[in-house]
């Protein structure tokens, strides 16, 4: 049995499996916030192994029936993470990559494919710690930053070595439309995690560039406010009587365009003067 | 396109939520939940479509405040509050 702790107030889901799938179990996307130590659970999960199949029950209910380890081990992967995202029903979830330098968190928004992770890979190994590299999860009141840590899903446009990719697991990501190659790499591997909630300090939109440097120039509230809306994965939230957070947000955070085209392929000067850059804004 | 009277006063809908931003401002329309977002300009123009303000006092005004404009202020005024009115956010004449 594992324990995962996420949310606000955290929540504690229970994951009970065969020993058999111990080792997928600790390289699954939640593998930075497994817990061995028994805790009080409001979810339980239990894969059960019978008739050469596996059963996946969510607080005894059947969930999904299986041959195939890994496809139990990616629905899994799904639901708890359906049931994270649960647990932050008052926070804004933003399509964005959270991170922390010296207590001070720096969203990164931006569409699928704008350098979200590959910053988040990048800025790691220069001493920032993750909250997230796709959920940047805010409480719209405090405006703190959440930690949603999970394991990088590396896919095929990502700049990372195949030969460093096949150590860990493999598995082909069904979009609808086509099969992808996706690997899932421990955080530890780019550097810390921060798992504690962190007061944001600068919001960084990401756009793609085709220069081979950055730029980083500030944007005014009007745009801010439209790029945040268009990011926001709960606009159901925003309404009247948070239209007020949300201005209080544009007023005490400073935003900016961050135009990028590849933080790998910047020279080690060039990243670490980025890195000072996003800090100071 | 016709122009609107010069003599009009506009007034802008009561239930509107208007957020100034430093530099422009938000309306928020309570009921459709939807967002508009304003330059410094069109701000300008909604806080004085208060019924008491003429189109002729607008443009005035604005050429009084703001220097750069892609049309001519008074072509600036005309447009806006005819997007004003198409989205039903100020009366008509």
């Amino acid at each position: 049995m594992v324990y995962l702790t996420i949310g606000n107030p955290p929540k504690t889901i229970a994951l009970n499996f065969p020993d058999s799938m111990s080792k997928q179990i600790e390289n699954s996307i939640f593998s930075t916030i497994i817990s061995h130590e028994s805790a009080e659970s409001q979810i339980y999960y239990n894969i059960d192994h019978s008739n050469n199949k596996l059963y996946l029950q969510r607080n005894g209910r059947l969930t999904h029936q299986n041959k195939s380890s890994q496809k139990i081990i990616y629905a899994l992967e799904w639901q708890v993470l359906k049931d994270a995202l649960n647990n932050y029903k008052k926070d804004y979830k933003f399509h964005a990559a959270g991170l922390s330098y010296n207590n001070n968190g720096y969203l990164f928004i931006g569409d699928s494919g704008s350098g979200k992770t590959s910053i988040s890979m990048v800025l790691m190994k220069l001493g920032w710690k993750l909250l997230s590299d796709e959920f940047g999860i805010l409480n719209p009141g405090s405006l703190k930053l959440y930690p949603f840590p999970r394991n990088f899903i590396i896919k095929p446009h990502h700049p990372v070595d195949k030969d460093f990719k096949s150590r860990f697991v493999n598995v082909a990501y069904n979009t609808g439309a086509q099969k992808i190659p996706i690997a899932y790499i421990p955080l530890s591997v780019f550097g810390k995690v921060e798992n504690h909630p962190v007061k944001l300090k600068n919001v960084y939109f990401l756009k793609y560039s085709e220069s081979s440097t950055y730029c980083i120039t500030p944007l005014g509230q009007t745009a801010a406010f439209a790029n945040l809306l268009k990011q926001l994965y709960n606009p159901q939230l925003f309404k009247r009587n948070s239209l007020d957070h949300l201005l209080n947000l544009l007023n005490n955070i400073s935003f900016f365009q961050l135009l990028l085209h590849n933080p790998f392929t910047l020279e080690t000067s060039q990243k670490e003067s980025l890195s000072k850059q996003l800090i100071s804004g | 396109m016709p122009e609107i009277d010069n003599k009009f006063r506009p007034i802008s809908n009561d239930n509107i939520l208007f957020k100034p931003l430093s530099d422009g401002a938000i309306l928020f329309e309570p009921d459709s939940e939807v967002v508009h977002t304003l330059n410094p300009s069109a701000a300008y123009i909604w806080i004085h479509c208060d019924g008491n303000h003429t189109i002729s006092d607008i443009i005035t005004l604005i050429k009084k405040n703001f220097s750069e404009f892609e049309l001519q202020p008074k072509d600036a005024v005309n447009s806006i509050i005819k997007e004003f009115q198409a989205l039903g956010l100020v009366s008509s004449e």
